[in-house]
């Protein structure tokens, strides 16, 4: 057994403030991205408006449906004239090999349904979601009657200012959550101790 | 606030209590007696389509009433009939969200899983039909023995294309509108069973502002896909009898007409699974009165549509000066199966009239006595079309008149009993309504009322 001394886990702090309507949501997240908070924003239901306030940019997910939709218009039209007209060319009903307007619903179909599954993955990829039964949340309530910000505590912002403000702008509760030091983290909290 | 019936004064956790109280309720629970009288009644007659299937594949196709000269008869008219009540589950979700109707969140993910669950029940019928069901997967592009494809010239092969990708993102539209009210249940579920299921649906959903920035984006276009694929496939369906030389097919309305009245079938539909399950699972909160009222003001505007069409197949056939179109018509109003064209305009033309009077329109014995009466109607529309065109087409010699046999009354109630099945095993094990999009919808017109 050594008798160095054991050096402390790296902890860290989370500081979450509940708001319970929209409105005192919405001017708090605002405020805090105007005061370079860091942290993230948990919603019960869809708010109008938070884009704007948190400055984030418009989802870009429509581009790789429209480019699912667009390669499966032209896979399904290049797999129809491919088999009708290159491969098994076939008079049907009298009409020519090369029948464009009877492989438009086809083409149509198979694009959209491109499209439909690109945009349920895309919207995975773009969320992070993936069947995980047990993901890190901060408050049960985020999902049900609770607008939720959770600050990180760090450099010039510790746990008691960033409760003030955000018992300042409005929380309805606050509460510091303190995350279980992970194996990573204690290596690297060890190794800092040694060095 | 009060004057507005669209908002009742309730708090989100009350909308979660209320909407997820079905779920956590205990599964034998005085409150569940009248869902379980009723599940056990759809679950018997749902036993008749194993009864059917299964003896269909002893038997073979013989134990139908379809033969050589009708050879499109239950299988297609009920085919084209469940086909129809899933395009409206569509309608409400994306074309209406589309409109920014926000009276759509009562109703949408009820019928969203009605379009689900029917559209899986119409799937079977042309699988039966086929007569070989086990090389059914000929139909898609996989080459056969001799090496050859699918005729993509074929309607039938289109209609495999368009029922596929519908039925695929229908299924999805449905999954992907309750991740975020799994995500609910999985917060509120005690049971570590519950809690494992549910967050496996729930796929990690956190509901931070970025996951609804892109959770939005990629609804509306959902909606942006599934409306056109939803008129797209039930125009193939109807094109597909649009392109044959059948009398009483041939026609150019068929797509509009076809869209119009599956829509109108579909809310029919609509009606029968809400009326009584708003009360049942004690949700008259969020499905209101208004709501049903504004599905009969649809279907009233879409019934008249369909009313339209049946005069307009009178008069191009008369105006067409084609023997056997003309024929053909007179043969359904007066011929040995008048009475399945009569009671079809009884149903789908006469009930219809009584949606003009607002008492009416909110009264709930009425809307359920016209959703099951326009049921009907739409069932024998497609009776009339598939079966009175073939039973009397251009040969005499080809006449005749089709019968229903036992085992096809079997396979039609057995697939009614699969469908109520499958909606209230749904109303059990998922929230019946949107709990997110409620919540946005009622608390943000209350803060608008304060």
């Amino acid at each position: 057994m050594s008798d160095a001394v054991s050096p402390a886990p790296v902890v860290t702090a989370t500081v979450i403030g509940h708001f319970a309507t929209e409105a005192g949501f919405v001017a708090a997240a605002k405020a805090s991205k105007e005061a370079g908070l860091h942290g993230e924003y948990y919603l019960p239901w869809p708010v109008h408006g938070i884009e704007a306030a948190l400055g984030l940019e418009r989802s870009l997910i429509g581009r790789p449906v429209l480019g699912a939709i667009a390669f499966g218009c032209a896979a399904a039209f290049g797999m129809q004239y491919g088999l009708q007209v290159v491969d098994w060319p076939v008079i049907y009903s009298g009409k020519p090999y090369f029948t464009w307007q009877l492989w438009v619903v086809v083409t149509l179909e198979t694009g959209l349904l491109l499209g439909a599954v690109t945009n349920l993955l895309a919207c995975f990829h773009a969320c992070r979601l993936f069947p995980n039964p047990t993901p890190a949340i901060v408050s049960p309530r985020h999902s049900d009657d609770r607008f939720g910000i959770a600050l990180t505590a760090g450099g010039d912002r510790d746990e008691e200012s960033l409760l003030s403000w955000l018992k300042a702008h409005g929380a309805d509760a606050v509460e510091v959550q303190r995350s279980k030091p992970s194996p990573a983290a204690a290596s690297v909290g060890e190794e800092h101790a040694h060095a | 606030m009060m004057n507005d019936p669209h908002v009742p004064p309730v708090t989100a956790t009350q909308i979660t209590d209320e909407i997820l109280a079905p779920i956590f309720r205990p599964f034998f629970s005085r409150a569940a007696i009248p869902w379980f009288m009723a599940f056990l009644t759809v679950a018997g007659m749902a036993g008749l389509l194993f009864l059917g299937v299964a003896m269909y594949i002893i038997e073979g196709y013989g134990i139908f009433g379809a033969g050589p000269v009708v050879n499109w008869a239950n299988d297609i008219a009920s085919y084209i009939f469940w086909i129809g009540i899933a395009v409206a589950g569509t309608l409400v979700s994306s074309v209406l969200f589309l409109f920014r109707q926000r009276w759509r969140t009562g109703i949408n993910r009820a019928t969203e899983a009605m379009t689900v669950f029917a559209i899986n029940i119409a799937g079977i019928y042309p699988l039966i039909h086929t007569g070989r069901p086990w090389v059914d997967f000929w139909l898609i592009p996989y080459p056969n023995d001799l090496n050859l494809f699918p005729q993509f010239k074929s309607p039938i092969i289109w209609d495999v294309f368009a029922i596929t990708g519908y039925a695929t993102t229908s299924v999805l539209f449905f999954y992907f509108g309750l991740i975020p009210d799994f995500a609910t249940v999985r917060d509120r579920a005690k049971h570590p069973i519950q809690k494992l299921v549910y967050g496996m649906l729930a796929m990690g959903w956190k509901g931070t502002a970025s996951d609804w920035r892109h959770y939005e984006r990629a609804y509306t276009q959902f909606a942006w896909v599934a409306t056109p694929l939803v008129i797209g496939m039930h125009s193939t369906i109807a094109t597909l009898l649009a392109v044959s030389h059948v009398p009483g097919w041939h026609a150019t309305v068929f797509p509009p007409y076809f869209v119009s009245g599956a829509i109108y079938g579909g809310l029919a539909m609509a009606l029968v699974l809400l009326v009584p399950i708003r009360s049942m699972l004690k949700l008259q909160r969020f499905i209101t009165v208004d709501h049903l009222e504004n599905l009969a003001k649809i279907m009233l505007g879409v019934g008249m549509i369909v009313f339209y069409v049946y005069v307009m197949e009178f008069f191009v056939a008369w105006y067409s000066e084609s023997t056997f179109e003309r024929d053909q018509f007179m043969y359904r109003i007066c011929g040995a199966h008048a009475w399945s064209f009569w009671l079809m305009v009884f149903c789908n033309v006469v009930i219809l009239q009584l949606f003009w009077f607002k008492a009416l329109r909110r009264n709930l014995a009425v809307l359920m006595l016209v959703g099951l009466l326009v049921n009907v109607g739409m069932w024998f529309e497609r009776f009339n079309i598939i079966v009175l065109s073939l039973e009397h087409d251009h040969l005499p010699a080809n006449w005749t008149y089709y019968s229903f046999t036992l085992w096809d009354a079997i396979l039609l109630t057995g697939s009614f009993g699969m469908f109520f099945t499958q909606f209230l095993l749904f109303c059990r094990v998922a929230p019946v309504v949107s709990i997110a999009e409620t919540k946005a919808n009622l608390l943000r017109a209350e803060a608008h009322h304060e």
